[in-house]
């Protein structure tokens, strides 16, 4: 099916990823979502772990060439940098950017000529709070492998972007919220901390990403498009 | 229903003109504002002659807008100037001037502009900086100042703006095939110009001005929703080149 315009999602399964993959559909895309969990609405639901590279290697084999990957996948962990397991630490690594390097070099060559990828990072990369050290970090990480991966692609005309949200009203959220002692408080002043003052619904960070993926971003490669807000700019 | 009212600065320009037409591609009508009347080339709108550093001529620009259409959805501040002069050799009044129309042009737009994108339905405002307000330059100091102080001013704007429910953002071009780059090119060195175009960038050419003008319309559009106090690279990877 190669004249289809097919993209991968990976976290395709979860809020954020799930609502790329329909937005993307409405659009004419055909959607693969590569996930732990399945997504019953992706036109390809792949379920696998994303940090095992046979297993990626697998996923894009079977897929076929793509005119866009979007990386989404990923995990969080509570922990100060004086407590947090070296393997905690690991495994944030591995899923929030290991995964996408793997998704690079196993998807890349799939890429067609014009193609774009988008990775997601988060404002969280701009900022620290306590106790989320590995999840700043990860979310650094994703930025530099962004702008390295866009001079790698560029000769192909392949561009390489992230979509940076503030806060988002998703499930992730919600259970890093619960994870913290003070979580409530902190749902309630999160409205607050953004000029608009609420959360980013999962729509307007899919748009985003539809926006860099699509033609109208063609000079657009190596940027960072943060959706937060107003969140970075308000103190 | 009304017509989405979208005001364009520097809308004579290079760059400017493919704003304009992105707009328009888009549905919106468009208020053209340059220092000539612009050219609407037929298309419904209107077009005004006027120096965004003369302050009475930016309110009554704005006066014809809302007389014209009672509210706006955009303001897309394109306007802009260069000067070539090192630090030490400058003149200040050009300093002043660079100021003034670069920056004090957006700052008046804001200013006469706020009350009536108040009105618009999901209004917003959106700036060209440059990838020059990233960089060192020699020839250009004046400018590189403008375009870094047009983000600071987008950053702040997005606080006030935003309580009023405008969003604020700014877009950053690498070179552009149009406007001040045209204007070097025909001073002779065309040919160097685009081999060194081809370096600077990733994508190995400069930006087409449709490229940036896509972005405003973007930027402006209810996908983007959720967008405020940015700047958005089209720049085809300049600034990760080093
Ligand atoms: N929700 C927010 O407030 C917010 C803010 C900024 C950035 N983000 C980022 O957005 C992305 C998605 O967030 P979301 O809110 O949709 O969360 P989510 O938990 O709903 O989605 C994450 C998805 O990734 C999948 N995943 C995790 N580890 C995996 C692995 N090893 N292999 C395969 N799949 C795996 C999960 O199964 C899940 O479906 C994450 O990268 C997150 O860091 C979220
Ligand atoms: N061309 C490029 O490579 C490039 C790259 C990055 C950013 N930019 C920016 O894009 C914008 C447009 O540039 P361009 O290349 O199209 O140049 P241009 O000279 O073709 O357009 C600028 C327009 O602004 C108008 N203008 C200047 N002073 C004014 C004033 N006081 N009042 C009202 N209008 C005034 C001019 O008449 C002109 O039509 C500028 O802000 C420039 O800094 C250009």
């Amino acid at each position: 099916m190669a004249d289809c315009r097919t993209i991968v999602v990976t976290g395709g399964a979860g809020r954020i990823g799930a609502t790329t993959v329909a937005m993307a559909q409405a659009r004419d895309y055909r959607a693969v979502s590569l996930d732990l969990r399945e997504n019953p609405d992706a036109d390809i639901s792949i379920v696998l772990d994303l940090t095992d590279e046979g297993a990626v290697k697998d996923a894009f084999d079977s897929i076929g060439p793509l005119v866009g990957l979007v990386c989404i996948a990923g995990t969080n962990v509570q922990g100060l940098v004086t407590e947090l397991p070296l393997a905690e630490w690991r495994r944030v690594m591995q899923v929030n950017v290991g995964h996408m390097m793997l998704a690079l070099k196993h998807g890349g060559r799939a890429l067609t000529e014009g193609a774009g990828v988008v990775l997601m990072s988060s404002v969280s990369a701009h900022i620290g709070t306590v106790g989320s050290v590995a999840y700043h970090s990860s979310k650094g990480a994703v930025l530099g492998l962004m702008r390295a991966a866009s001079g790698g692609f560029a000769p192909r005309g392949i561009r390489v972007n992230a979509v940076s949200p503030g806060w988002v009203d998703t499930d992730f959220t919600n259970r890093a919220l619960d994870a913290l002692p003070d979580g409530e408080a902190i749902r309630l002043r999160a409205a607050a901390q953004h000029i608009a003052g609420r959360m980013a619904r999962p729509n307007e960070v899919a748009e985003a990403i539809l926006f860099l993926l699509s033609d109208r971003a063609s000079f657009v490669t190596g940027s960072e498009l943060v959706v937060d807000g107003g969140f970075l700019r308000k103190r | 229903m009304n017509p989405r009212a979208v005001l364009v600065t520097g809308a004579a320009g290079g760059i400017g003109a493919a704003v304009v037409q992105a707009f328009l591609t888009d549905g919106a009508e468009v208020v053209a504002l340059d220092l000539v009347a612009p050219d609407l080339h037929g298309m419904p709108g209107l077009s005004i002659a006027a120096d965004l550093t003369d302050e009475q001529a930016v309110a009554e620009a704005f006066d014809a807008v809302a007389a014209r259409y009672g509210c706006l959805e955009t303001i897309a501040n394109v306007a802009g100037i260069n000067h070539r002069a090192t630090l030490t050799q400058m003149q200040l009044a050009d300093w002043d001037r660079m100021m003034d129309v670069n920056l004090g042009g957006m700052f008046l737009t804001a200013k006469y502009g706020i009350p009536l994108l108040s009105r618009g339905i999901a209004p917003s405002i959106v700036n060209m900086a440059s990838i020059s307000g990233h960089v060192a330059s020699d020839d250009f100091p004046a400018y590189v100042t403008t375009k870094a102080a047009i983000e600071s001013f987008t950053g702040a704007l997005s606080q006030e703006a935003g309580e009023r429910g405008i969003r604020v953002n700014a877009v950053a071009p690498g070179w552009v095939d149009a406007g001040f780059t045209h204007a070097a090119m025909a001073e002779g060195n065309a040919g160097q110009i685009h081999e060194a175009a081809s370096k600077a960038h990733l994508l190995g050419r400069m930006a087409r001005a449709e490229e940036v003008a896509n972005a405003f319309v973007w930027l402006a559009s209810p996908g983007a929703s959720f967008v405020t106090g940015q700047t958005l690279f089209v720049d085809g990877g300049l600034m990760r080149v080093h």
